[in-house]
């Protein structure tokens, strides 16, 4: 897929670690783990919303394009 | 309703097994007594052929001695399976999550199943022409009509679940 979600360096640079994220945006940690491994299929803006609060990001921090 | 359903399927595949064991091991002692003079309880032999009597049932099951025995019990095996299948078949509408490669199986299994019969009567209609015997439209047919009637219908219904598994993984996949 050419969405590439970039979560896990967005984790890193704020040195968090993923059950804590998971528990802030309350989903779980396999969940976020599937979002991380770009395996699922679609994002919920609900979703979104909370990783960029708890992060204090952007959604295009954690998302990316590129051309297949 | 679905769980009536589901239950009384149960008990007709258990009803026709026991019915099909009973039966095969009956035509097998009934050989017996015939060829040793032995004495077997619910069975009685004739010149060519034995007769079952199912207890409880008050059925009364012809037995004949020659190789047409075989395509009885070919037969009673499928209606076995079939049975199995199709409390198989119930049981996906029991479940609480329907839409699994699980369900599929079981109805692609049924679907094929279905099928079947109409190969057996293309096999006996072939057979009946390179013998050069008269070919006759007999009850049974209809049988296989019906068959083929729900081997439809399961098709039209395993591409619905087909499509319904589709959604469900993208839904199970929206985080």
């Amino acid at each position: 897929m050419p969405i590439i979600v970039t979560l896990d360096v967005m984790l890193a640079k704020r040195k968090m670690k993923s059950k804590d994220l998971a528990d802030i945006i309350g989903i779980t940690t396999a969940n976020l783990s599937i979002l991380k491994s770009g395996k699922a299929k679609a994002v919920r803006f609900s979703t979104l919303e909370a990783i960029c609060k708890a992060m204090d990001c952007q959604p295009s921090d954690i998302l990316e394009y590129v051309e297949d | 309703m679905k769980q009536l359903a589901y239950i009384s399927s149960k008990l007709l595949f258990y009803i026709f097994s026991i019915l099909y064991i009973f039966i095969m091991v009956f035509s097998i002692l009934s050989y017996f007594e015939y060829k040793f003079d032995i004495q077997i309880p619910f069975v009685e032999v004739f010149e060519n052929h034995s007769k079952i009597k199912v207890p409880l049932l008050g059925l009364n099951i012809g037995v004949p001695f020659n190789y047409s025995i075989l395509i009885m019990w070919s037969a009673m095996s499928y209606y076995a399976v079939y049975f199995y299948s199709f409390k198989e078949f119930l049981k996906v509408f029991v479940k609480k999550k329907m839409f699994e490669t699980k369900s599929l199986k079981r109805l692609q299994l049924f679907l094929i199943l279905n099928v079947i019969p109409l190969i057996y009567i293309i096999i006996f209609i072939i057979s009946f022409l390179i013998r050069g015997a008269a070919f006759r439209l007999v009850d049974d047919y209809f049988i296989v009509f019906a068959h083929l009637v729900i081997a439809f219908l399961i098709y039209l219904y395993l591409d619905v679940l087909k499509k319904g598994k589709y959604i469900q993984e993208e839904n199970d996949l929206t985080i």
